[in-house]
């Protein structure tokens, strides 16, 4: 899944000096979402594209669906979201940027994908001649790991949220 | 198998602060559960679906068996299961260099104050300066000994991980016995649509499969018990501790020791962190330049009078702890320490800092001791 040890080197020295809230942020981006990105979804997503099975001999049709059905793959929008959200920090942009980016990819992924995925997808694209039935593959492992990053995108954002808080209460305390 | 090396590196820092019985655990999580999953179970699993056969030929119908079969790999699983159990240790571990970035502001900010007050030196100014001091010294964090001792919160926080942990652990072992039972079938047999009828389904190398479901469980089931066996481990200490105090406590004699004692020694004899002494020595401490040794002194008996006064719950909860300590000097360790340590517990000589997450080499920001 590439190698995060450089974003890993570039966020850390950039929280050196971040409030706990930070430090605590920086540790559920690489444990809970970079890790199971690598470790584990990347894993149950693998065969994703072999294993969307269409009920056609259509040529193109198959593919034409799984394009319809996934227009992004969850793996690669996950992988885009960790790098923009962390851009904030290295680039010392802001705390407010670094949470609309988190909400805004939030709530793509909820416009996109909803929050599970079902295992019959009804597809109508050209060049399937007919409505045709396709099957996503695990589709059940695939949902827990969309409410598994969605909910640490949550725990994030309030990460976040917990330290702007403290900046502003730290800046605004008279002779803080 | 995806980065572990984030993960191996917080947990690593857990593994030098940790009792023996938490390293022991930290050394089966590593080996036994991530490297076996990472270099053996992976590639046992690698083809699960793929040669997950059913006969049918209605398309969808493997997809939707392989699905109702495996809700959630075996792999992925352990690998949650791995996550989950490790992150209290992060939690108590944040907490320590919380504690730690704390104390080392505390003292910043002390050091401060004390080089401005000698300017204007005066005896009952000292005694006063000495009082906030002591309130630092009733830390978790020992700066000159590199120590974490465990009490209070830190302490809490510890066994509330622990506990924690033996959760979650149980958690998962029952979670993956009401998922796949204990062993996998060679056979499935699935009724789900689109399949028209039941489909027999074949496990891919189910008797590989098995073994390796064994043994992690087998590795679950001795990590809870190592959980466990910490957890009365601290219990009983700290109940062996809470004893011998109240055998011993007989301040009066010291007292008269603290009268009697030159000065110098006296700070020898009854400071807590055993190496202040040689903390003030040192020409390469940052902060402790401005203090002179009759700050240093006075601060001692200031501390150990407070000391004394909190005497039974601090040796109850300092005693038996977490400590990773400099021995360059152990026997000034062995003597200055008012409650008697034990040797078990002496582990290693770094100390956390709030950017030792990532390594284990002494920074230039450590403060020098």
């Amino acid at each position: 899944m590439g190698d995060w040890s450089v974003l890993g080197r570039l966020l850390e020295g950039a929280h050196e000096h971040a409030t706990a809230a930070g430090h605590l942020w920086l540790s559920v981006l690489f444990v809970f979402r970079i890790l199971v990105l690598g470790a584990a979804a990347e894993r149950a997503w693998g065969d994703e594209a072999a294993g969307f099975a269409c009920d056609t001999q259509q040529p193109g049709c198959q593919s034409a669906c799984y394009d319809s059905a996934f227009p992004i793959s969850h793996l690669r929008f996950w992988a885009l979201q960790i790098i923009f959200v962390s851009t904030p920090s290295l680039l010392h942009l802001g705390h407010v940027l670094h949470a609309l980016l988190e909400v805004g990819f939030m709530a793509g992924q909820c416009a996109l994908f909803g929050f599970a995925l079902q295992p019959l997808y009804a597809c109508r694209r050209w060049p399937c001649p007919n409505a045709v039935n396709c099957y996503v593959a695990r589709p059940t492992e695939k949902t827990v790991f969309v409410l598994f990053m969605l909910g640490t995108a949550c725990v994030s954002l309030l990460l976040n949220l917990a330290e702007i808080y403290h900046l502003a209460a730290t800046k605004c305390r008279p002779g803080g | 198998m995806g980065d572990w090396s984030f993960l191996g590196e917080f947990l690593e820092e857990v593994h030098k602060h940790s009792t023996v019985v938490g390293k022991v655990w930290l050394t089966v999580l590593f080996i036994f559960r991530m490297l076996v999953l990472g270099t053996a179970a992976e590639s046992s699993w690698g083809d699960e679906q793929s040669d997950f056969m059913c006969d049918t030929q209605q398309p969808g119908c493997e997809n939707v068996c392989y699905d109702k079969a495996f809700p959630i790999s075996h792999v992925r699983f352990w690998v949650l299961q791995i996550i989950f159990v490790s992150t209290p240790s992060l939690v108590y571990m944040g907490h320590a260099m919380h504690t730690v970035r704390m104390e080392e502001k505390k003292k910043m900010k002390e050091a401060e104050i004390e080089a401005r007050e000698m300017k204007n030196s005066s005896d009952t100014y000292y005694q006063q300066k000495c009082s906030v001091a002591e309130k630092a010294e009733l830390s978790c964090w020992d700066e000159s000994g590199g120590k974490i001792i465990l009490r209070g919160s830190l302490l809490n926080t510890y066994v509330y991980s622990i506990l924690i942990r033996t959760a979650m652990e149980v958690a998962f072992i029952v979670g993956q016995y009401i998922l796949y039972g204990i062993f996998l079938e060679t056979l499935y047999i699935c009724q789900r649509a689109p399949c028209p009828h039941p489909v027999n389904c074949y496990v891919s190398r189910p008797t590989e499969k098995n073994v390796f479901i064994v043994f992690m469980l087998a590795v679950a089931v001795l990590s809870l018990f190592l959980s466990l066996a910490e957890l009365y481990h601290l219990g009983w200490k700290k109940a062996k501790e809470r004893c011998s105090r109240a055998y011993k406590s007989s301040p009066s004699t010291v007292p008269g020791r603290l009268e009697s004692a030159p000065q110098v020694e006296r700070a020898q004899m009854y400071t807590p962190p055993p190496d202040f002494n040689q903390c003030l020595a040192s020409p390469n401490g940052k902060f402790i330049s401005p203090f002179s040794n009759k700050v240093a002194s006075q601060q001692n008996t200031a501390n150990f009078a407070t000391e004394r006064v909190h005497g039974q719950e601090d040796a109850a909860s300092e005693g038996p702890f977490i400590k990773s300590s400099y021995a360059e000097s152990p026997e000034v360790a062995n003597e200055c320490a008012a409650p008697a340590f034990p040797e078990s517990y002496f582990n290693e000589k770094r100390r956390l800092s709030k950017t030792s997450r990532a390594s284990s080499k002494a920074r230039s920001d450590d403060l020098s001791v």
